[in-house]
Formats: structure tokens, C-alpha cells, sequence
């Protein structure tokens, strides 16, 4: 018995050797994904029915009570002696693998096959084959939720059609129990562990690949995050160098470039000699990508069509990146050796590829929303608050009586003051000088409207230094002075505008001497458009919005009151940001 | 008949074209300008203008939350509003307040002399209804007597004694030829109890018994002072508009 059971052992060791090479067929992953159909059961049928006749040819055979030969079963037996057959290991797995349809057909092949070669217990071997498949298709049903069963379940499963077996033989065919004696317990231990261990495989096999599957797809994530601030550089140059070398270092590669539809914007890597940015990008392979919109490899010299004799590369990809369903940028990823592509190169590429496009598209929509959002706040503000426009037309009906030269004056300041709201709708940018005439002509407009009530001090430097800023932000915030903080003031009112520089900044404050903010609006004045006084409280809401939309948070404004009474509203601009010099 | 006008605006050069276009009427009396909401009320209690001139949009207390303080103070009738606004927002508001007019700046001279004529229809209409006899209340005669809780106890009095009620310092006192009783009601609630009795309002804070009038003396600016008989060191004020109202009762009634 204990030879027996070594020897079943070494035989089922040779099986697992088989087993393990099925494990690498593609075929093979879509049984442990559970994507079925007919055919594929039939196939898998197939297959795990050959496996079992292989599992009986690695059997012995047993003549009387001795093993009589040790060689493989090839051959049809003789009437009296007995073939022990491993081929249950094989439809158990494919039973518990791929169900009922998949166990009992394995199990079919295999019997037919046992009652073939014939011997004492030909039916029972023949008739426990499709029998166990059945049982064991059936039982996987209850273990569906888990993708391989676990070796410790398998290894009692496994001990049951090995006892079901020598049922069979003692009913069917009366053989004698000294046999069951001998060969039951050494088979119900082999097979019971060969299956264990051919489950335990399947499990390492499918983890390795969710692993590697796992890694490949975190990596894509990571770089196309990573890829998020180059990609929102305005600067194309710029950006496809970050972008490279992100690309390269991160994946390890011999050399990356990025080029848009008709010159490389850059490289980095290997070869770089006479690789360069500014060259053309002449492979018909990557106009090829670039029109289809599809990765495209190359895995021949021929194909990189490189002059330079000697060019390191014999392989490449070619990633198209799409902005708006329209390629913007090939990515090529350059290899040494071709071989040096494996398929997780491919499929990390593809899927850079993806996530870069939808990334760039995410960006251009919410850049898209943005300028959307400006524009509507621009066309708000240069709607021209009538009271204003209609109490200064009363002014110069009143001048012309009064002092004619004013009124001449006035009607040039509103003019400019106008031409300037109409040009707004169309200009997301103005130069700082424009903004200030337009100060300068509100500021004059109230002057001679509230000449005893009000004063307003405007302060810049003499030259008035030469940065864009978003038009009309200085002017709705002298207005909420003069509408809110000085609401109630009928004289003595001051209102002060101030522009500085500093460090490379441009600063604003707007200070008046009035009531100040009410506490509970101090916070709200600025994030949401308060809505009691028609025209005005839309200002400061409106200013901030269209500051933080064009150049970011940091230039938001400050509100505050101010320890001797009044407010002080500020922003600040960086003087030497690219944005700012008209690149719009 | 005299127009007095008062303008109500807070930028000086549109105070300057009302001016000018009111002092081209000949009819026209201006008062003194308000330049806020409160300075108005404070003037038009001293001046009482027939009709104001009033923009809506003034630093501190609104044109039209003023006209409606206005109103609710009147003891006869309010002045007359012509509203002026840069911009026609208010014209329900201003429509409430029952305004002869509602001017757009800059002033259009034609609709401008528009207002103006309808201003003076109201006016005359007012006037008429001045000259209408003054009804007293048919069902109140016969000595009634009128309970008075001065705090401590309950006073009886006859209307007919009670000379001047005057309000001072939230305590009603209520003159008589020779007491004066401390009262905690109002001078509203007076008038309300001595309606169909000769009482008359000769101004906000005095009601005065008719039949006691010694003599009226013009005082300045349209209005006078009333003096009693029994208390000749006592002048009552009479508002100008009180004053017309006056004469009419005494013409048509006396």
C-alpha cells in the first residue's frame, strides 16, 4: 500500500506537469473569468477530456494483487487486470472549473476512453468518470461567488469520487475488497491532493496576473496624474518636455519623445545625438497612428526609419493623443530591442494613451467653462447701470445752463467711460492704463455729480507700469464704495483708489470712510451675488469671479473693514505672469 | 394762490435745475431744499409745502420711505409728491403713494410743465374741497359726559369744558379753565372721543376747542398763533394748512 501510494504520487506529479502547462494556454483565462459559451464548453470539454486519458496513461495497472506493469497505459489490459486511473483529478478540475456541461464532458471523454482499454472494473471506470464531472459541476455551483475554489475546500471535494469510484467497482463488478484494500486510501490521498495543489496553481496563476494587470494600471494612473501639471501648461514646448521626461523616467525607457502633428517638441533619452526637437516627424508609421488614431509599433529597423547608422533603436510605439477627437501629439516610446516590448508595454501604452486624451479633454472643457463663465460676467458688467447713465445725462442737461465747459467735460468723460463697457464684452484683457482712464472717468462723472458730498483720491505711479489685467475691476469697486459704504454719508465722504507695486506684484486697495461691511455680509460679499440692490450687488461677487477665473485663486479679493471705520477692498496680480500679456 | 414748493435731492446740480425750472413759474414759493431724507422731514414740519419735489434715491432715509413718514403724519392732509428718478424702477411705489407725477431725468421741459399743470388741478381740487361746509357729527348732541383716567382716578368731565389738549412728554394734558388734567391716552384717542364736538387740529401736537378762539395773529410764513379766551398768555400754533381749514369752517359754519 505504501508503494502504491508513492507511486501514484510520482505519477500524479508527471499530471501536474501537464496541468501547469494548461495553465498557460490563453484559452485557459476564460474559464477562471466564467465566460462560457457553448462552443468554449465544448473546447474545454475537449481539452480536460484529454487531460484524463493522459491521467489514466500515467495510472498503473493492477493484476491480481500485485502492480503488474509500471509502464504507462497504452494499450488495451487484459480481462483480469485492473487499470487504476488518474484521470479524476482532470474532471473533478474541470467540473469545479467550468460546471456541469464542462465536468460531464471531460468525464466522458475520459470513460470512454477507460472502457476502451477494458479490464475487471471497465464499467465502474467508465461509468464514475462523467459521473463525478456531473457531481463536481454541480458542487462548484455553490463556490460561484469565489473565482477558484480554495485549496483546502478542494482537497475535500477531491476526496469523494475516488470513494465513489470503488463503490462502483464493488457493485458493479465484485472485485475483491483486498483490492479496494490496496488501492482506495493511495488514491483517495492522490487525488484529493493533486487536486489541492492544481487549484492552488490556478490561484497563483490568476494573481499573478491581476498583479501585474494591477501594477500596469496603477502605473498609468499615477503618471497620467503626475502628467496633469505639464498638461496644463500653456506653453506647448514646455509642456511636451515635462511630459517626456515624466513618460521616461517613470517607465523606464530608453527614450521618449512628443511631438505635435508636424515637429517633435521634444526628447529625451538615448540617442538624442540625432534625435532632436524641431526635426520633422517623418515615419509613415506615426502619420499612420496619427491619421487612424490608433497606437501603431514598430518592431523593425525598417519601420523606425532612422538614417543615422547608428540609431540605438529597433523598436518603437506610437501613442496618437487626442484633444477633442482631433490628434494633437504623437508620444513615440523608443526601445533598444523589440523584444524589449512585452504586452504590458502595449496595453500600458494604450492606456496611457486614453487617459492622457481624457484628461486633456477634461481640461480643455473646464477651460472652455471658464472663459464661458468670464464672458457672461463681462456682458453683466458692461451692462451700463442706468441710474448712473440717466442721473449723469441730468448732470450735463444741468451744466449746459451752468458752466457749458464742464459740461463739454462730462460728455467727453461718459463717452470714454461707455466706448469702454462696449469694448468689455470682447476683451478678457485690458492694459493697466486702459482700466485706469476708466477710473479716471467714473471718478470724474461722480465728482461733479456728488461735488459736496464725496471726494475720490486716485493714487498710481507715474508711469503707469504695463501689465493686462481682466477690464472693468477697479471701477465696480469704487462704485460699491460710493452705492454701500457711503450710502448714508451726505458729506465728507472719501473714497481712495490706490496702485502699487510690489515685488513683482500689482496691488489694488479701495478704501472708503463709510459705514463699512455688516459683519454677516463680510464673508458672502465676494462668493455670492447678493441681489437687494439691483446693479450693485452684483460688483464685488462679479470682480472676484472674473479675477479667480483668470488668474487663479491667489488673486482673489480681500474684504475687510477698517479699525477707523470704513472698508478696504484689495487684489493683487502677479506682474510677470505669461497669462497676462495678451496670450488669449 | 401761492405753490409752495420744496425740492428734495442730494446731488447739488440737480437741485440746481429744479431750481432753476420752479423759479421760471411765476406762481411758485420755494422753500428751503433737503438734501437727505431726514433733512426733509425736519423741514417740511417747519415749512409745510404744498408740494415736494422729491428724488428717490438720497443717502440715509429713501425718497419713498420719506413721502410714506409723511403721510403718516399729516394731521389734515400730506403734501403733494412729484417724484424725480434717473430711472423708472420706483414707479409703483410712487403710484402707491398716490404722487401727482413722476419725473424722468433729465427733465423733458414739456413733461415738466405737464406735472406741473397737474399739480395745480390737484391743488385746486384740495381748494374745493376746503370750501365745502364743514358737517359736524348730526348724532352727538346733547351734554355728554367723558370719562378720563388720569392714573389715580377717573375723571368726569363735559367736552365743553376742556379747553386745549396738548401732548407733553408722552402725558396728554388736558387744559381746562382752571386744571389741567394728566392724562396717559393720546391725542389721537381724544379726537376720536370728541368727534361731533367742535375740536379742531390747529397743528400736530394741539387739539383746540372752537368755541373758545379769542383771536388768531398771523405769525410767519402762512402760519399764526391762536390765543383763548381766559388764557391770553397761551399761543397755540396753527399750521398753515390748519389755518385755511380754519377760515373755511368759521366762514361757512359761524
Amino acid at each position: 500500500m505504501k508503494e502504491m501510494t508513492i507511486l501514484l504520487f510520482e505519477r500524479l506529479g508527471l499530471l501536474l506537469i501537464i496541468a501547469f502547462v494548461l495553465t498557460r494556454f490563453p484559452g485557459f483565462k476564460t474559464l477562471l473569468n466564467r465566460e462560457f459559451n457553448l462552443k468554449m464548453s465544448l473546447v474545454h470539454a475537449g481539452v480536460f477530456g484529454l487531460f484524463g486519458i493522459a491521467g489514466t496513461m500515467a495510472g498503473v495497472v493492477i493484476d491480481g494483487e500485485s502492480v503488474s506493469h509500471f509502464a504507462f497505459v497504452m494499450t488495451a489490459v487484459e480481462k483480469d487486470q485492473l487499470v487504476v486511473s488518474l484521470s479524476l483529478v482532470a474532471v473533478v478540475i474541470a467540473g469545479l472549473l467550468g460546471g456541469p456541461i464542462v465536468g460531464t464532458g471531460a468525464g466522458l471523454v475520459a470513460g470512454i476512453h477507460l472502457l476502451f482499454l477494458g479490464g475487471v472494473g471497465w464499467l465502474a471506470n467508465g461509468l464514475v468518470n462523467p459521473l463525478t464531472g456531473l457531481l463536481a459541476g454541480l458542487t462548484a455551483r455553490f463556490f460561484s461567488q469565489e473565482r477558484v475554489i480554495s485549496p483546502l475546500k478542494a482537497l475535500f471535494i477531491g476526496v469523494f469520487p475516488p470513494i465513489l469510484q470503488m463503490h462502483l467497482l464493488l457493485i458493479l463488478q465484485p472485485v475483491g475488497s483486498d483490492i479496494i484494500d490496496k488501492i482506495g486510501l493511495p488514491l483517495v490521498l492522490s487525488n484529493s491532493l493533486a487536486i489541492a495543489i492544481f487549484t492552488a496553481m490556478i490561484a497563483i496563476v490568476l494573481k499573478e496576473q491581476e498583479n501585474e494587470a494591477a501594477q500596469a494600471t496603477r502605473q498609468a494612473l499615477t503618471i497620467a496624474e503626475e502628467a496633469l501639471p505639464f498638461l496644463k501648461k500653456h506653453h506647448s514646448k514646455e509642456m511636451a518636455a515635462g511630459l517626456s521626461n515624466l513618460l521616461r523616467e517613470r517607465l523606464k525607457l530608453a527614450a521618449v519623445s512628443v511631438a505635435n502633428k508636424q515637429e517633435v517638441l521634444a526628447y529625451t533619452g538615448i540617442g538624442d545625438d540625432h534625435h532632436q526637437p524641431g526635426q520633422p516627424v517623418g515615419l509613415s508609421l506615426a502619420h499612420e497612428a496619427m491619421e487612424t488614431k490608433e497606437m501603431k509599433v514598430a518592431t523593425t529597423r525598417s519601420q523606425i526609419e532612422c538614417s543615422h547608422k547608428s540609431c540605438p533603436f529597433e523598436a518603437a510605439i506610437m501613442i496618437p493623443i487626442t484633444e477633442a477627437n482631433d490628434v494633437i501629439w504623437l508620444i513615440t516610446f523608443y526601445f533598444r530591442k523589440a523584444h524589449h516590448i512585452r504586452p504590458v508595454e502595449l496595453v500600458l501604452a494604450q492606456g496611457l494613451g486614453q487617459l492622457l486624451s481624457n484628461q486633456l479633454n477634461v481640461l480643455a472643457a473646464q477651460s472652455l467653462k471658464l472663459h464661458i463663465r468670464d464672458a457672461e460676467l463681462r456682458n453683466l458688467q458692461a451692462q451700463i447701470n442706468p441710474h448712473f447713465l440717466f442721473n449723469t445725462l441730468h448732470l450735463i442737461a444741468t451744466l449746459f445752463r451752468e458752466d457749458p465747459k464742464k459740461a463739454r467735460h462730462i460728455t467727453v468723460q461718459l463717452a470714454q467711460y461707455m466706448r469702454f463697457n462696449l469694448k468689455l464684452v470682447s476683451n478678457p484683457l485690458v492694459p493697466l492704463e486702459k482700466e485706469c482712464d476708466h477710473v479716471n472717468a467714473y471718478m470724474e462723472i461722480i465728482q461733479a455729480r456728488f461735488t459736496n458730498q464725496l471726494k475720490i483720491v486716485f493714487r498710481c505711479p507715474e508711469t503707469i507700469p504695463n501689465v493686462f489685467i481682466p477690464p472693468s475691476t477697479i471701477q465696480p469697486l469704487v462704485e460699491n464704495c460710493i452705492q454701500h459704504g457711503l450710502r448714508n454719508i451726505a458729506s465728507d465722504g472719501k473714497v481712495e483708489v490706490m496702485i502699487q507695486q510690489e515685488d513683482g506684484r500689482l496691488r489694488v486697495i479701495v478704501r472708503d470712510n463709510g459705514c463699512g461691511f455688516p459683519p454677516e455680509l463680510l464673508n458672502e460679499v465676494t462668493n455670492k451675488p447678493l441681489n437687494e440692490h439691483q446693479n450693485s450687488g452684483m460688483g464685488l461677487f462679479n470682480v472676484n469671479q472674473r479675477l479667480i477665473s483668470l488668474l487663479g485663486e491667489e488673486a482673489k479679493l480681500h474684504v475687510g473693514n477698517l479699525a477707523s471705520g470704513g472698508s478696504e477692498v484689495s487684489f493683487q496680480i502677479p506682474m510677470e505672469d505669461p497669462n497676462l500679456k495678451g496670450g488669449f | 394762490m401761492k405753490i409752495h414748493a420744496m425740492i428734495a435731492e442730494d446731488e447739488l446740480m440737480a437741485r440746481k435745475e429744479l431750481f432753476y425750472l420752479l423759479s421760471q413759474e411765476e406762481d411758485v414759493e420755494l422753500c428751503p431744499s433737503a438734501e437727505t431724507g431726514e433733512q426733509l422731514l425736519e423741514l417740511c414740519s417747519e415749512y409745510e409745502p404744498d408740494v415736494i419735489f422729491l428724488d428717490i434715491q438720497m443717502p440715509g432715509i429713501s425718497g419713498i420711505e420719506a413721502a410714506g413718514k409723511l403721510i403718516d403724519q399729516a394731521v389734515h392732509y400730506p403734501p403733494l409728491f412729484i417724484f424725480t428718478t434717473a430711472y423708472d424702477e420706483y414707479a409703483i411705489a410712487a403710484f402707491d403713494l398716490e404722487a401727482v407725477d413722476y419725473l424722468l431725468k433729465p427733465f423733458d421741459e414739456l413733461r415738466f410743465q405737464k406735472a406741473m399743470k397737474r399739480l395745480r388741478n390737484q391743488l385746486r381740487q384740495r381748494e374745493r374741497k376746503l370750501m365745502e361746509p364743514y358737517v359736524s357729527n348730526p348724532k352727538s348732541s346733547g351734554p355728554v359726559k367723558l370719562l378720563i383716567d388720569d392714573g389715580e382716578r377717573t375723571v368726569v368731565i363735559s367736552p365743553d369744558m376742556i379747553y386745549f389738549a396738548m401732548p407733553h412728554k408722552r402725558i396728554l394734558e388736558i387744559h381746562t379753565k382752571d386744571r389741567v388734567i394728566m392724562s396717559r391716552m393720546t391725542l389721537q384717542d381724544l379726537e376720536k372721543k370728541l368727534v361731533g364736538f367742535p375740536f379742531f387740529r390747529t397743528h400736530r401736537s394741539y387739539l383746540v376747542n372752537l368755541n373758545y378762539i379769542k383771536e388768531i395773529t398771523p405769525w410767519f410764513n402762512g402760519t399764526s398763533n391762536i390765543t383763548l379766551k381766559d388764557m391770553e398768555h397761551i399761543q397755540i400754533p396753527v399750521s398753515r394748512t390748519a389755518r385755511k381749514m380754519l377760515f373755511q369752517m368759521f366762514e361757512n359754519n359761524h
